[in-house]
């Protein structure tokens, strides 16, 4: 220990953070308090004024502990690197009276054996129910992440990334070592810092804050959880059971998770769903049925449906009930309850083809982490209830291929064209990037959902039809429950998300918003731009060199030059009108040059250049 | 969904399917799902018991015993599962003809024979409604509604009625199929024994009834753009069954057209259905022609009654 770690006590500082949970947390009463691993102990005499306890320090640096007997207070030494001879020395120090309260500030990141020593002070504070305060840095604070990602990591003498330490912790693994050691949380007053010591050199792109690469990662950090601005976690635990392993995630997840959302109201298009599903090719599902405000008999409606399974679907179908929110609020339940590593949506009318599951599995496996889309087709069905048949459903139109078979980031931007049932999204986006349905919208929430998402992941499209989207003449759908202005009004919604925000865009997008900003020019500003590029813009290569071909036939230079073409005909070279639209970027190129240096043309110009011609 | 129970002098249901190189996996599958309708068709009274029986039309058996043996042990609900090798592609109708002649020497009493492809997986509760409309005894055939891709021919919506059924799933009294003596097998190989079926049925004073809440899953694909392609192998057997049916049920201008159309066509697989019709007609094995009036025949287009609209 050197005087590296003698920092003052502050307010805002860690040492002000504890005393304030301390106060925050006085039930235990008078008694003493424990600071473990003190140092310099510089909130000692807060701890005596403000807290009303008695202060006893423990730390294995003499100059420290030689600093708290000046002040007049107990200091013990005490090497944790041997905790049973820890737990005796404090026990020791201790002497059978009450301890109200323990502390453990910046001290398990300089320690390997952080469980054995939180164990023993559990051990320490059980009898007394005494509160424990624990303050570690966070090594997940955005300076150091968004530095790391650029391959940067400096060590300092102090601080997040103090050169002595030897573990590091983000908020999950503090209490994930807490919890498993027997501690539990009942309040946090963690040190914030927009600006950390790691904050250099300022003007590194990934920090200056006027830069759209820090703007676009600083959004995406902050939608992930409240810890990237968080530079020490201070949180006050009490003893308890050990939880050991209780966060720990099943090894075997399925390869994806249908979420899907019933009120209960259709049971014979559920059972058709169910059919669909139990069905398929690829067995590597689970199914989240997603019960939203069900009445109690829709309840058992819904649960007879799902019991009448066979058993190998019936045991990965769970029944989730969500009494509350918007037709948005059971997909975040859904997706949340997901094990599986994609997740797709698959309402309660919705088909499926046999190889929805295949076909998503094998676009994964060629495309891991994008979104996965198959194509789609729509038809429209009706209810229907014979004379002998219970309450069911008929189809009444041909299959309409109503929405593109390639995914168009551009074309998104306008309106939706992706029916939910056609994607499925990599769970890693809904639980590590916290990416999740805007429960604002009302209507065309899945649109909001995918466009998040697939700038993020981008999408991997597939023409292989593997659905049908069901529309319904004589019956309730979204289309029929919710009226045009609040469709638009959430229309305009997405598109102001999508203009607060940077947004990536995949390779080649350049070339396509240079067009539409081209087609833009041309038609209101009536400006032709450059020339298209032959590799950039094939087909517009092409056609600009069939317009160029087709105005030269149609010149006056080339009708002046028809003598020529006469004499080359009685020759036998009889000259017809070339097939421009079936002649790619090279055949074009020669044509044009043949065309430029044949006789007719050349015969054209000298004509016209003796008579002065205007255009050719 | 109301579960109708205890149907009067509920029987023995038999269930027939027809092999043809089929994925084990996919048999197993189908076999879990008829097992699980059977469960719950017995629980409810509908049936008294339920067995399946497996024509195998495939070069090698597709199942062995081993398989049989693992699936018998599974599915308990169904009685007994039976498979029996043709040892020559029989095609549909001499399939379930032979398969119905085994189950006379099998099974004694048997009440009516569900009829189904080996790629189709039963709702749990397909099997009680297929069986409702069987209270009425003028009720001779009984079709599911197929997912994902339902045939869109069209039945009356208060009653079901419908022009014919097909065999991909439908349940049938087994009085009907004694009086009507079982399928064409002379005429038919792969295509519209069915209809054949269902127009005879009609012909002797039975209903065809579609019943829309009876529902299995058909594994279908759709191509580009949604259309369904069948192979020149599907529209060669669909051809010569064409002009058999227009043929058989005395409708010889259309037989005559439709020969004359295939005869000319560039497709090879209708040419070849063309000179199989002219084989037939020169060695006299063209069936006895039936229904001259047009009772109950219907040829709309190359439909065999009114579409709802076109896949």
């Amino acid at each position: 220990m050197s005087s590296n770690y003698d920092n003052p006590f502050y307010h805002d500082n860690v040492y002000g953070h504890v005393v304030r949970l301390l106060q925050d947390h006085s039930a235990g009463g008078q008694g003493l308090h424990l600071d473990i691993g003190c140092g310099f102990g510089r909130m000692a005499e807060h701890v005596r004024d403000h807290v009303g306890r008695e202060y006893i320090g423990f730390d294995r640096d003499d100059e420290a502990l030689a600093s708290l007997n000046e002040r007049g207070f107990v200091g013990i030494a005490l090497d944790l690197a041997d905790p049973v001879a820890a737990e005796a020395a404090i026990t020791a120090a201790v002497a059978g009276r009450k301890v109200a309260s323990l502390s453990i500030i910046d001290t398990l990141e300089h320690v390997y054996n952080g469980a054995e020593i939180l164990a023993m002070l559990r051990r320490i504070a059980l009898n007394s129910a005494a509160v424990l305060v624990v303050s570690v840095p966070n090594v997940a604070h955005r300076d150091v992440g968004f530095k790391l990602a650029f391959g940067k990591w400096d060590y300092t003498d102090t601080g997040l990334l103090d050169i002595t330490h030897v573990r590091f912790f983000s908020e999950s693994l503090v209490h994930s070592l807490l919890l498993s050691s027997g501690w539990h949380l009942i309040g946090e007053n963690n040190v914030t810092l927009d600006k950390s010591d790691q904050h250099f050199p300022a003007l590194h792109p990934v920090l200056a804050e006027g830069t759209p690469l820090h703007d676009h990662l600083a959004r995406l950090r902050d939608g992930v959880d409240r810890c990237a601005r968080i530079n020490q976690f201070v949180g006050a635990y009490l003893p308890g059971p050990s939880l050991r392993g209780a966060d720990e995630v099943p090894d075997v997840a399925p390869f994806l998770s249908v979420v899907t959302r019933t009120q209960g109201k259709r049971i014979d298009t559920l059972r058709d769903v169910l059919l669909c599903l139990s069905a398929q090719t690829s067995q590597d599902f689970e199914v989240c049925v997603i019960g939203h405000k069900l009445s109690h008999e829709a309840q058992l409606a819904v649960e007879r449906v799902i019991d009448d399974t066979h058993a190998d679907l019936r045991r990965r179908v769970r029944l989730i009930r969500v009494d509350h929110g918007t037709r948005t609020t059971p997909l975040n339940v859904g997706f949340r309850a997901a094990r599986g590593n994609y997740v797709a949506i698959l309402d309660d009318d919705d088909i499926v083809l046999g190889h929805w599951v295949e076909e998503f599995k094998r676009l994964a496996a060629a495309n891991p982490g994008r979104v996965l889309r198959s194509a789609n087709v729509a038809q429209t069905w009706q209810p229907v209830k014979t004379g002998v048949s219970s309450r069911s459903v008929r189809s009444i139109g041909s299959f309409e291929a109503c929405y593109p078979v390639k995914f168009d980031f551009f074309q998104h931007l306008v309106e939706n064209a992706t029916p939910p049932v056609s994607l499925a999204f990599p769970r890693a986006c809904f639980h590590d990037l916290k990416i999740e349905f805007d429960e604002t919208l009302t209507t065309t929430e899945d649109w909001d959902f995918l466009m998040r998402t697939a700038e993020i992941c981008g999408v991997a499209s597939d023409g292989e039809i593997t659905s049908i989207y069901r529309k319904w003449d004589n019956a309730e759908s979204s289309y029929t429950a919710h009226s045009i202005e609040e469709w638009q009004t959430n229309h305009y919604a997405i598109w102001r998300k999508l203009d607060a925000k940077p947004i990536l865009l995949e390779p080649g997008s350049a070339t396509r918003i240079r067009h539409l900003v081209h087609d833009w020019n041309r038609r209101y500003l009536a400006a032709p731009g450059p020339q298209p590029d032959p590799h950039l813009d094939a087909t517009q290569y092409e056609n600009a060199l069939r317009e160029e071909i087709h105005n030269l036939l149609h010149s006056r230079t080339w009708r002046v030059g028809a003598p020529m073409r006469g004499l080359a005909a009685m020759a036998g070279r009889r000259w017809t009108y070339p097939m421009l639209w079936a002649m790619n970027g090279p055949q074009l190129e020669r044509y044009l040059s043949t065309l430029r240096s044949s006789r007719s043309w050349r015969f054209g110009t000298w004509v016209r250049a003796r008579v002065g011609a205007g255009n050719a | 969904m109301s579960i109708k129970k205890n149907r009067q002098n509920a029987g023995h249901l038999r269930v027939h399917s027809v092999l043809y190189g089929n994925e084990q996996n996919r048999v197993e599958q189908s076999i879990a799902h008829l097992n699980r309708a059977a469960d719950l068709a017995v629980a409810a009274g509908v049936f008294k018991s339920v067995s399946l029986a497996y024509g195998d039309s495939s070069p090698r058996a597709c199942l062995d015993d081993e398989f049989l043996g693992a699936v018998r042990k599974a599915h308990p609900a169904i009685t007994r599962i039976d498979h029996l090798f043709f040892d020559g592609n029989l095609g549909s109708a001499k399939g379930h003809n032979t398969l119905i002649v085994d189950a006379q020497v099998q099974e004694t009493e048997w009440e009516a024979l569900l009829i189904m492809n080996p790629d189709v997986m039963l709702a749990p509760d397909a099997l009680i409604e297929l069986a409702r409309p069987l209270d009425d005894p003028h009720v001779g055939m009984v079709e599911a509604r197929q997912l994902p891709i339902e045939h869109p021919k069209e039945y009356h919506k208060l009653t079901g009625e419908t022009g014919w059924a097909t065999t991909a799933c439908a349940l049938i009294p087994m009085n009907v199929i004694r009086e009507l003596d079982g399928f064409d097998q002379e005429t038919f190989f792969l295509y519209c024994d069915d209809v054949d079926f269902s127009w005879r049925a009609r012909l002797a004073g039975y209903r065809i009834i579609y019943q829309p809440s009876a529902v299995v899953f058909h594994d279908k694909r759709l191509g580009a753009n949604g259309q369904w392609a069948p192979t020149s192998s599907e529209q060669y057997y669909s051809a010569e069954a064409a002009l058999l049916m227009a043929y058989k049920f005395s409708r010889k201008d259309i037989a005559e057209r439709l020969l004359k159309s295939f005869a000319a066509s560039d497709l090879p697989h209708l040419r070849k259905a063309a000179n199989e019709f002219d084989r037939r007609m020169e060695e006299g094995r063209l069936p006895k022609q039936i229904d001259v009036k047009g009772a109950v025949a219907e040829f709309v287009g190359d439909y065999y009654t009114k579409h709802r609209y076109s896949l």
